[in-house]
């Protein structure tokens, strides 16, 4: 939102001023034109008001983590204060997105994109996680990293390219991760999506065996991840067996762990004795073109 | 582009152009102007990177085609489908159909190089890497979006093919996803005559990039892969096309692509293709192209209707279609045809023939019609 707070409620007033004028004049044309404008700046207003609560709320997960976690709904409640907005988007609002990607994360296992990291989350939470929303939160999460260093529990970061060690184009990571996991290798891209798709058939075993039978949209999910890996899916069946999802995934991450494992730990390596704390978390600086020549970088 | 090129030629079609910036040269176009070589207009365009589309919009031609928004979100759609979840429906289907070994899943994403996404650092990326992997230092099942470059008309070009693969019989393959559907195996025939053209340029422009590394071009397969959604599903589905009939057209006819700075060097001082200039100052310096009409243009052109209309005006026997072209061999309007048929005009010694065949037509005709 470019335009400030302030800025609009100067706006709001002005045009409820011509609009009584307007209306006082009779002028109907006028009347309409005015009541569209006022309408669509009262939008903007509200939609200023979300975005900086939003920011506002963010910052504040910052000191006192502890207490936020355990009660997240809390000040977000208190500092809105705005309740026809909460009741519209019910879900939105009670769990911090950073604790939904660290959830989706988790339960996955290996750096995702925010479109696999959101359609998990809503699989198993039932509760919507707009993957959009994901750009910018990887920014942020630096920022505040850089200004009070391990403040939080966790971050979410990025993903490190083998070679240069930049962050890895699209891909969202865990701070609590060791280097080597978020490392993404030319074989690191299939690892971890077999990696996803042990985390995702564990979770479905997991909520059987606890018994609550695992909402539709993840039985969909693991059944993507099973089409594409070879032997982990029995046409006959209706749905897939996590069983045996699980044991094709890791047949097939076997036949990869050596050399993807030997590049992970090569590029590991590299990066702690290379990088500081914040780089090692979200990457290099991206590269100029002076690096470029140095070709002895790729294994 | 213009940056790095100072010769005088490449100024003076960024002159021509004005001060946008330039349109990237891309396979479409490059299909474009070989599917009608003679086209000057289009050669000169294409190569100063004039927004077509803008021009003929000021010379009062709004297009009436271009790519339906629709189309662009399925093609997107499709893509981000085939590469879902680390290239996995693509990795099973080169897998699956085409018997790639479990343990090959190397892949590169050339989208961009250390957070820099300039094509000429793509470039130079893509061309290591396969310096690398043909040399058999290094494997890669998949390089996602690399930049390859090919020399057209004088110009150079940075074409992004959607993949390249190099695991089916130990042969570069390069892939394209496309999202029309492949029913029971068979696809729309003029839609993979497109893509089959599209591919041969990159076909083209990959040979090009070895024989530059002097690599053996014989690692380089002449059929491509294309990947499309499957029956009524969204499932990918590949076929491997032959490319050898294509890729001999695509390398005729560039040879005979004249060169656009030799194009640009007839055009007069004052000439401008600057969008910003007033209509009659681009009318003029449009005219002053050569076009090569014919009623295919308007599929695939944003000029194509400002040159039907200029075809119309002179009666051009081509705006009939090349049919009817090539009947009036030497004839060069079709009011001169009819002269010829009408007695108002007698045909030189080049045209008798056409004439005489035109007469017989004519008479058939007028006994059929009295026939019937």
């Amino acid at each position: 939102m470019a335009v400030s707070l302030e800025e609009l409620e100067r706006r709001l007033s002005h045009l409820r001023t011509e609009l009584r004028e307007a209306v006082r004049a009779r002028d109907k044309a006028e009347t309409t034109r005015i009541r569209r404008a006022l309408r669509e700046a009262e939008a903007a207003w509200e939609h200023a008001l979300e975005s900086e609560s939003e920011s506002e709320s963010e910052s504040e997960t910052g000191p006192d983590d502890e207490a936020l976690l355990t009660e997240p709904p809390a000040p977000r409640a208190s500092a809105t204060a705005d309740a026809p907005r909460r009741k519209e988007r019910p879900t939105h609002g009670s769990i911090p997105i950073r604790e939904q990607v660290h959830q989706a994360l988790t339960l996955l296992g290996a750096p995702a994109s925010p479109k696999l990291i959101s359609s998990t989350y809503e699989a198993f939470f039932t509760e919507s996680l707009v993957a959009t929303k994901l750009a910018s939160l990887r920014r942020d999460e630096e920022r505040s990293f850089t200004a009070q260093g391990y403040a939080r529990p966790y971050y979410i970061c990025a993903a490190l390219t083998h070679d240069r060690l930049v962050p890895a184009r699209g891909l969202l990571a865990l701070s609590t991760w060791p280097v080597e996991r978020r490392i993404i290798g030319p074989l690191s891209p299939r690892a971890d999506f077999l990696t996803h798709t042990v985390g995702t058939a564990e979770q479905i075993q997991r909520l059987t065996t606890a018994g609550h039978p695992a909402p539709d949209a993840a039985w969909r999910l693991l059944r993507r991840f099973a089409l594409t890996i070879p032997g982990a899916y029995d046409a006959a069946a209706p749905e897939p067996d996590p069983a045996r999802v699980i044991t094709a995934a890791y047949a097939e991450a076997t036949v990869h762990q050596q050399e993807d494992g030997q590049q992970r730990q090569a590029a590991a390596q590299r990066a702690r004795t290379q990088l500081a704390d914040v780089q090692q978390l979200f990457g290099a600086a991206p590269m100029r073109d002076a690096l470029r020549d140095a070709s002895g970088t790729l294994s | 582009m213009p940056s790095q090129q100072s010769e005088p030629p490449d100024a003076r079609l960024a002159r021509l152009r004005g001060p946008q910036p330039p349109q990237p040269y891309t396979a479409r176009k490059i299909t474009a102007l070989t599917a009608n070589p003679a086209c000057a207009r289009r050669a000169v365009l294409d190569a100063a990177g004039v927004d077509k589309a803008l021009l003929a919009q000021h010379v009062g031609y709004e297009p009436r085609f271009g790519q339906s928004p629709f189309a662009l979100a399925r093609e997107k759609a499709f893509h981000g489908l085939v590469k879902w979840g680390g290239y996995a429906e693509l990795i099973r289907l080169l897998r699956e159909q085409l018997s790639v070994p479990v343990a090959e899943a190397h892949v590169t994403d050339l989208n961009e190089v250390g957070g820099n996404t300039a094509l000429q650092v793509r470039e130079r990326e893509t061309r290591r890497l396969i310096a690398h992997v043909a040399s058999g230092q290094d494997v890669r099942l998949i390089l996602d979006r690399p930049v390859l470059t090919l020399e057209v008309a004088g110009q150079t070009a940075y074409l992004e093919p959607d993949a390249l693969t190099h695991r089916i019989e130990g042969k570069f393959h390069v892939v394209l996803i496309r999202s029309f559907a492949a029913i029971d195996g068979q696809a729309n025939p003029t839609a993979v005559a497109e893509a089959a053209k599209q591919a041969a340029v990159y076909v083209l422009a990959l040979r090009r990039a070895f024989d530059a590394a002097s690599l053996p071009t014989e690692q380089i397969s002449h059929r491509f892969l294309l990947v499309c959604p499957k029956d009524f599903s969204n499932r990918p589905y590949g076929s491997l096309i032959d490319l050898r009939q294509e890729l001999d057209a695509l390398q005729f006819q560039l040879s005979r692509l004249r060169r656009a700075e030799d194009l640009t060097a007839g055009l007069p001082e004052t000439a401008t293709l600057d969008t910003t200039r007033s209509t009659d100052e681009l009318s003029s310096s449009i005219e002053a192209l050569d076009a090569s009409y014919t009623p295919s243009c308007l599929s695939f052109c944003e000029m194509a209707r400002y040159c039907r209309d200029e075809a119309d005006g002179c009666a051009s026997p081509a705006r009939l279609g090349n049919g009817v072209r090539n009947d009036l061999p030497g004839i060069d309007s079709t009011r001169t045809a009819l002269d010829y048929l009408d007695g108002v005009a007698a045909p030189g010694e080049a045209e008798a023939e056409a004439a005489d065949l035109l007469r017989a037509a004519a008479r058939l005709r007028r006994l059929r019609r009295g026939a019937a």
